[in-house]
């Protein structure tokens, strides 16, 4: 099972407390996704950041609602990877 | 260089969508003067959607990028710049990104006169910690974020960024006189006390220009932001190819 969630690299220099906006999921669970497909899109800092699906697989779990927040390294869904 | 004609704010949304629609491989860049007002809502803005009272004249449009609403109009000076993922100018995150941008901004406004300058997340925190003013978080100008511009402790320039697999688009609206808040606060449904309020957290370069028609201002800043970012965009370009 792998954890989707929003890359490191978009909370550099964003002040400790500061949570994102879960904007839209584009995929509901049970759907069948390739790697590199947006799944959701955040707002961190003003900023609109595409979540796309790391490998092949079916999501299984949705773990941050829509138009709820979540904090830096917290898992949005859970994805089972194909094959 | 020949300012651009003032557009509707329909082309600058239109243009951004187009810039992301595919991989970006340039940087490519535009200023927005603005024909008429529109109100341009950040992407989370939906629930400020019901509140909106009819207007005839006055465009409703959204954005890809977040923050708040944004009263576009021939007092403000739109940018929107396109750049590829691995641009250095993109690397170290997108607070990193805001930087490159707030201070480019801040040099071209101190070049006509305005003493602006963009405020890191360290200032930010000081400031938050002794500000006594209230925040108007539904209006992009009504808060700050990592370095956005100012002059003195008043908001001149705000930023927003979408970042995606095709590449990284950052908005600026710069105030060049001051906007019609009433008009944006009667309009989402806000009290009459925002408008004052964005009256008071806001500046604008005319008032550091008097003599200078907005044209004028919005013509000397488009030429100047063409030259920062250019040069900006070339050396960062150069380290690109060398690494």
């Amino acid at each position: 099972m792998i954890n989707v969630a929003l890359v490191d690299d978009a909370w550099k220099d964003v002040d400790a407390g500061v949570e994102a906006l879960l904007d839209t999921w584009q995929v509901r669970e049970g759907d069948a996704v390739k790697q590199g497909q947006t799944l959701a899109v955040v707002v961190l800092v003003k900023t609109s950041f595409d979540i796309t699906a790391p490998v092949d697989g079916i999501i299984e779990r949705i773990l941050v609602a829509k138009e709820d927040t979540f904090k830096r390294g917290q898992a949005l869904a859970r994805l089972k990877a194909s094959g | 260089m020949p300012a651009p004609e003032p557009v509707p704010a329909a082309l600058e949304q239109r243009w951004n969508d187009e810039a992301l629609a595919r991989q970006v491989t340039q940087p490519a860049w535009r200023a927005w003067p603005y024909q008429h007002p529109a109100i341009v809502l950040g992407r989370s803005q939906r629930s400020l959607q019901s509140g909106i009272e009819a207007q005839d004249s006055l465009e409703i449009l959204s954005r890809a990028s977040g923050g708040g609403a944004v009263l576009v109009g021939p007092w403000m000076l739109g940018l929107s710049v396109a750049l590829p993922n691995e641009h250095p100018v993109a690397s170290g995150g997108a607070v990193n990104t805001y930087r490159w941008l707030g201070e480019g901004i801040a040099r071209v406004l101190s070049q006509i006169g305005v003493d602006a300058w963009a405020i890191s997340p360290a200032a930010l925190l000081a400031h938050r910690a002794e500000s006594s003013s209230p925040v108007v978080d539904w209006a992009c100008f009504g808060s700050l974020s990592p370095w956005e511009v100012l002059v003195g402790k008043r908001k001149i320039g705000g930023l927003a960024q979408v970042r995606r697999r095709q590449g990284i688009l950052l908005v600026a609206g710069i105030l060049i006189q001051a906007p019609q808040w009433k008009l944006l606060a009667d309009c989402l449904g806000k009290p009459a006390m925002h408008a004052h309020c964005l009256s008071e957290l806001t500046t604008n370069c005319a008032e550091f220009c008097p003599a200078m028609p907005a044209d004028q201002i919005a013509a000397r800043l488009t030429s100047l932001l063409n030259l920062e970012i250019q040069a900006a965009l070339t050396v960062k370009s150069a380290l690109l190819l060398a690494a």
